[in-house]
């Protein structure tokens, strides 16, 4: 089975810093992958480049076998990339449907269309009863909520969800965690995220990737990951030499 | 029927029937405040629903006005067939406006700025351009004015009247059904936050040079109604950022982004500004400048206390 | 082909009439950079300072170049009291709310002077008006040198206030870092308010010095307005020595323009180079990348 997303040794640089140097790894169709990695490390770089919020330096990007590095982020939402954002995004002046009614126009022909979808999609999330609130009027975790209906809404084949669980209590993650298994069973949405909270990962990623200094320094499954001695020591800083 | 429509159906009514009651001059203001209605509304198309600031939207009145007077100036050419080079030149300016200033994400104070200069830039060069007049400026023919004449525009004030007011109420449903479309949303999304709209497929340049073409489009509309109303063109007078301001007024007072906001504004400073003329005028007072302090002092306090627009607030009140 | 001595002359004209357009702008450097307020009623505020000139010299025979420091003195309380009272409230609110009030003062101001003043042109005829200085083949207006002079003179003493003054420096913070300006304990609303009336005071001795020069009438203020954010935004945002240069560079570009092309087309041009700045090299000549 061919991966659905590939990336090929991408790098970037910022004003001679480099931030991701070298990256590989592949993500098959309706996998959960996790993208791991101290403070800095580089993930939100490379989603950023998956997502076309930037162009790598080089390398490429491969998703469903065409190369989509260096397209516009609407181009690449087109293709069936949703993303969401680590800072929440919410249309603050308009309501919880419409919010989500603005994602599912992408593949609606009708305002009609678009609203019978993003109010689907709004259930499913558990935002039935706030539908006509206006979203700056949402907890943070409702506007996380928000946040992944919205980019539900555009049919997203590939879903990446930037440190969604930010700022969640043990249960709201528990939650969420359910959301997205149910949205990758049913959907066979495809999910790569970016985590700190360990809880989350081990729960979901069947696959994990760690990032170090802009490299990508081990993958495998949750259990083969935390065993890694390199992930170990840079979680967690050498052993001392007595 | 909700409140809103049971509203919108008697002022209907009330603005078809007004001509059967008022004299010449109460339809001459009513005129006025239905161009600054209509002017209002297709500048609020640029800013209520795509987030820019023009300050030069005087630019379109006057190419309009002076593209489609041209034609009929030189080659007897009526405002029917005009207003479509009116329409064409305008959108030409303001999607070249607009793809300069996005490309290079000119924004916010930036932009009014490139407006304001490109409305200046051109109010000079117009002044240079005799063709069409120079600075002396460019007079259409009156012709007789009783009979209504549609095909060159020229008739009674009446005509005029039903004339702006048609236009008035195609702004207002063209712009009521832009904001509950697809483009409504999507320019919404787009002011609101423009990173995550483009993360939700928005090709976010494309929609905001829709935004600046329907709002050119409208107002050239505008200038050719005045040029065919007022007859006379000046560069120094039509291009001016007074005029630009101006267009602004009503919108700015009645709600910015709102249906009902520039009409609303658009009534609120014509009544108001002419009460006291007529008032001043009464004490035998007859000083320039009156009416356009008055004018910069109403504009202060709805900005100061109303900053979202009289409508926002009344229809809270009302319950609309 | 006009005569090397006469644009000779025409260019020194321009770059003393520069100097005041510079110190004009600069009063806008400093409140746009510092306090981030669009100050659209820059120009008016410049035609209200020519027209005080006007008045203290029709009735106390005032000359303007002294008038300068009731004026100034005026014009800061003014400009302190403008952004304490009014303005610091805008600072949270939409960018276009905070526009519409200073383009609310601006309608006002200029039709104020309007109603007082007439729209007839207006100056200040000193006795030394046509006196001139003959500095080999150049001809300089004393007139036109005063005026020079006076604005790098109150050029200097802003420059100087904010380099080495502990409110200047406390000042410059504010400008870098609004929120760490506040919780190192700095009284920002009250430096902010501070930073207008300086603003306003440069426009003072601008206007001062530049009633000598040309006559005054009420559309003046708009241009002057438009003018000073040219001058701005060309010179580059933020910084004081841009404001000068900008404004050197504009008015020697108007001069040579009412030289070789038609002098109704000379603001053509500044408007066109506004254009090509923010299109080009948004950060103007000398600014800071924002």
């Amino acid at each position: 089975m061919s991966a659905l997303l590939e990336v090929r040794a991408i790098s970037k640089s910022f004003r001679g810093l480099r931030a991701v140097s070298d990256a590989s790894f592949e993500i098959p169709a309706g996998d959960i992958n996790g993208l791991i990695g101290p403070n800095g490390a580089g993930k939100t770089t490379i989603f950023n480049m998956i997502a076309g919020v930037y162009a790598p330096d080089s390398g490429s990007i491969l998703f469903n076998g065409s190369e989509i590095q260096g397209l516009r982020p609407d181009r690449i939402c087109a293709a069936g990339i949703g993303r969401t954002f680590q800072i929440v995004k919410p249309f603050a002046g308009l309501t919880v449907l419409d919010n989500v009614m603005v994602g599912a126009f992408l593949r609606s022909r009708t305002a009609q269309d678009a609203r019978q979808l993003a109010a689907s999609i709004v259930e499913r999330l558990g935002l039935g009863p706030k539908r006509d609130l206006p979203a700056s009027s949402l907890t943070l975790p409702d506007r996380k909520r928000l946040e992944v209906a919205r980019a539900l809404a555009t049919r997203p084949k590939l879903l990446l969800l930037d440190e969604v669980m930010a700022g969640l209590r043990p249960t709201e993650c528990d939650q969420m965690v359910e959301v997205f298994r149910e949205i990758n069973r049913a959907d066979g949405t495809t999910i790569l995220l970016i985590e700190h909270v360990m809880r989350a990962v081990m729960a979901l990623a069947r696959h994990i990737g760690v990032l170090h200094h802009g490299e990508v320094i081990a993958r495998g499954t949750p259990e083969q990951v935390v065993r890694d001695p390199a992930v170990l020591e840079c979680y967690l800083g050498e052993e001392a030499e007595v | 029927m909700n409140r809103r429509s049971i509203l919108l159906a008697v002022l209907a009514a009330f603005l078809v029937a007004l001509p059967l009651f008022a004299g010449n001059y109460a339809l001459s203001v009513a005129t006025l405040i239905l161009y600054f209605a209509y002017t209002g509304q297709a500048w609020n198309v640029m800013m209520g629903f795509a987030g820019q600031l023009s300050l030069g939207h005087a630019l379109y009145v006057g190419v309009g006005a002076y593209a489609a007077g041209a034609l009929f100036y030189h080659l007897g050419i009526g405002p029917w067939a005009g207003v479509w080079l009116a329409i064409a030149l305008c959108v030409a300016f303001g999607l070249v406006i607009g793809f300069l200033a996005f490309r290079f994400s000119i924004s916010g104070v930036y932009f009014a700025l490139l407006t304001i200069a490109f409305a200046e830039f051109t109010r000079i060069g117009f002044d240079h351009l005799n063709f069409i007049g120079g600075p002396g400026g460019m007079f259409l023919r009156v012709a007789q004015r009783d009979a209504w004449d549609l095909a060159n525009f020229r008739g009674p004030p009446l005509m005029y009247y039903y004339a702006i007011l048609a236009l008035t109420m195609a702004a207002f449903a063209l712009c009521s059904w832009l904001l509950k479309s697809k483009a409504g949303y999507y320019w919404q999304a787009i002011r609101e936050n423009e990173e995550a709209a483009q993360a939700l497929g928005i090709a976010s340049l494309r929609w905001k040079l829709l935004a600046m073409a329907i709002s050119s489009a409208m107002t050239a509309v505008s200038g050719v109604f005045f040029a065919f109303y007022y007859n006379n063109l000046f560069p120094e007078q039509i291009f001016n950022i007074s005029r630009s301001i101006e267009i602004i007024l009503g919108p700015v007072i009645g709600g910015v982004g709102t249906l009902f906001g520039p009409v609303l504004g658009a009534a609120v400073l014509t009544l108001l500004s002419e009460g006291i003329t007529e008032s001043l005028a009464a004490l035998g007072w007859e000083i320039p400048g009156v009416k356009q302090v008055f004018y910069g002092v109403v504009l202060l306090a709805v900005v100061m206390f109303m900053p979202n627009g009289i409508w926002p607030a009344l229809a809270k009140r009302l319950r609309l | 082909m006009p005569a090397a001595d006469l644009v000779a002359n025409v260019v020194v004209s321009g770059i003393l009439t520069g100097l005041v357009y510079g110190l004009m702008a600069l009063g806008l450097s400093v409140i746009f950079g510092v306090v981030r307020v669009v100050n659209f009623a820059h120009g008016e505020m410049m035609i209200t300072a020519m027209y005080a000139a006007t008045v203290l010299f029709a009735a106390l025979n005032l000359d303007p170049f002294l008038a300068m420091l009731p004026v100034a003195a005026a014009f800061f309380v003014f400009g302190y009291v403008l952004q304490a009272a009014v303005i610091n409230r805008f600072i949270t609110r939409p960018e276009h709310s905070q526009f519409m009030l200073l383009v609310a003062i601006a309608i006002i101001l200029v039709n104020a002077m309007l109603m007082v003043f007439g729209p007839d042109a207006r100056n200040v005829q000193v006795d030394y008006q046509l006196d001139s200085y003959q500095v080999g083949p150049l001809l300089v207006d004393k007139a036109r040198l005063l005026a020079a002079g006076a604005a790098l003179v109150a050029a200097a003493a802003l420059f100087a206030f904010f380099r080495y003054s502990l409110t200047g420096k406390a000042i410059r913070a504010c400008a870098d870092n609004y929120l760490g300006a506040k919780v190192v304990g700095l009284n920002v609303k009250h430096l902010y308010a501070l930073t207008f009336g300086l603003g306003a005071a440069c426009v003072a001795i601008a206007g001062c010095a530049m009633v000598v020069l040309v006559d005054v009438t009420p559309p003046l203020g708009p241009a002057y307005t438009l003018l000073a954010f040219v001058i701005v935004i060309v010179g580059g945002l933020g910084s004081m020595a841009g404001a000068l240069l900008g404004g050197v560079l504009i008015g020697v570009s108007e001069a040579l323009a009412g030289l070789f092309i038609d002098p109704s087309a000379k603001s053509m041009f500044s408007f066109g180079l506004l254009i090509l700045v923010l299109l080009l090299r948004p950060q103007g000549l000398l600014g800071r990348r924002a």
